[in-house]
């Protein structure tokens, strides 16, 4: 292998795979051309010459950069609407780990080693949840940015017409508040089951003593990858509603499924055997000797009762859904202006 | 940012629009990428490879250029680029709006 083809063996490394020969011939041909005449045609060049020209041509990564359609991971479009959501999400996550924090703080008080190992967790916690919740806001916007979604953006841009500005509100209109609330809370949930999953327990004081049991168990967290799918789904979903005006046809069908997606996993979690703690021997361990049996047979309707509370509020946002989705169909394509 | 900085970027954004028309009015005839580069240079118009073999592959994407592998005169095969007919519709267009806004410009400036 000589220099000329290891530079663009490195060259092509760095190229998009579909174009990757052909561009490497195209380089390879000018190559040669530019040495051919700088040794005017006087036999094979010597290394130096070579070495010359290759300097002169440019970094490898930097030559294969200039070929690459896609410099950027968010493009200005998106980035107006990235800043937003990064502020938003990481108030929310710096106010939950401040709750998780004061919650810590009144069990172990304000002083002694507890009380600093405490503050050290919650700092740690707090920068991997700023990370974490970095890195997450970034996946998305990369994959939307990827997608037909800016293309809409832009649609919606410039199909902006003054005449909104006096418009009454209409049903097909989206709530930017409704979406980010949901992008809040779904963040808020996903931090929490994510990076505090201790904050789900139930406390009570016994004989003086302050304990604990968890509320969930691993078979649940098993399951987290999924619920962080969904959230990230509904996340995703919520951030280009904002970029939406009115509700249509498509996003009305995507709401439903999201919903009903989310009502399947629900209904899952809660009727796998094992997911709660509660049990009449866990509750046994904690001291509770002739309420156990009663408490957890209590307990052991609790999962019923959020799967049939689940299921209407699922109904119920499926239904409006449904209501508005046929209006939308019946109506004309032509809007009267008022 | 120093001025220098700040003048070569708006150089660079100037240049940027004027090269795909240098290039558009320089491929009547077909060429392969180091001879039009010559040829570009010859008449005033220094352009770096780096800058001109992405703005080839651009414009041809865009269906402003037609290209092909071939072999002339026993030479190594070579990518040979010519402007396509949409490429010249486009490009008596921009050389209309280019002699304008030179006028304006020139006034301008004057």
């Amino acid at each position: 292998m000589n220099l000329i083809d290891k530079y663009i063996a490195e060259v092509g490394k760095h190229l998009p795979r579909k174009n990757r020969a052909d561009i490497e011939a195209e380089i390879r041909s000018t190559l040669e051309d530019m040495l051919e005449e700088r040794t005017q045609g006087k036999g094979p060049a010597d290394e130096a010459t070579v070495m010359a020209l290759l300097k002169e041509y440019g970094a490898p990564r930097e030559v294969a950069a200039t070929y690459k359609p896609h410099p950027y991971l968010i493009g200005p479009r998106m980035f107006p609407m990235f800043e937003m959501i990064l502020r938003i999400v990481f108030a929310v996550v710096i106010g939950a780990s401040f709750i998780g924090l004061g919650v810590n703080l009144s069990k172990v008080g304000l002083s002694g080693p507890e009380f600093a190992s405490t503050v050290g967790e919650w700092f740690t916690g707090l920068l991997g949840g700023l990370i974490a919740a970095f890195g997450n806001i970034v996946l998305v916007f990369a994959i939307l940015e990827r997608t037909k979604v800016v293309d809409e953006f832009e649609k919606e841009i410039k199909d902006w017409d003054p005449k909104e500005l006096q418009a009454e509100p209409d049903p097909d209109q989206i709530k930017r508040a409704d979406a980010i609330a949901t992008i809040i809370f779904t963040v808020l949930g996903l931090v929490v089951l994510n990076l505090y999953p201790n904050l789900f327990v139930i406390g009570f004081s016994n004989d003086g003593n302050w304990s604990t049991i968890p509320i969930l168990t691993d078979v649940f967290f098993r399951f987290l990858p999924w619920i962080n799918v969904m959230g990230l789904i509904q996340i995703a979903f919520n951030v280009f509603l904002l970029g939406q005006r009115d509700w249509k046809p498509i996003t009305r069908i995507l709401d439903i499924m999201i919903d009903l997606a989310g009502m399947v996993l629900a209904i899952i979690i809660l009727r796998t055997p094992g997911v709660f703690a509660i049990s009449s021997e866990s509750l046994r361990a904690l001291g509770i000797t002739e309420a156990a049996d009663t408490l957890a047979r209590l307990f052991s309707v609790v999962p019923t009762i959020i799967i049939v509370i689940v299921v209407i509020a699922t109904s119920v946002e499926v239904i409006k859904n449904l209501i508005q989705l046929l209006n939308v169909r019946a109506k004309s394509p032509y809007p009267v202006i008022k | 940012m120093e001025n220098d900085e700040i003048l070569q970027n708006m150089l660079l954004e100037l240049r940027r629009g004027v090269l795909s028309l240098a290039v558009l009015s320089q491929l009547s005839e077909e060429q392969y990428g180091y001879s039009l580069l010559k040829a570009l240079s010859e008449q005033g118009m220094e352009i770096d490879q780096s800058t001109l073999y992405p703005l080839l592959r651009r414009l041809e994407s865009q269906g402003l250029l037609q290209s092909d592998w071939r072999i002339v005169d026993e030479a190594r095969p070579r990518r040979y680029y010519v402007i396509s007919p949409q490429g010249k519709a486009v490009l008596a267009k921009l050389k209309k709006e280019w002699s304008t806004m030179a006028e304006t410009m020139s006034e301008m400036l004057s």
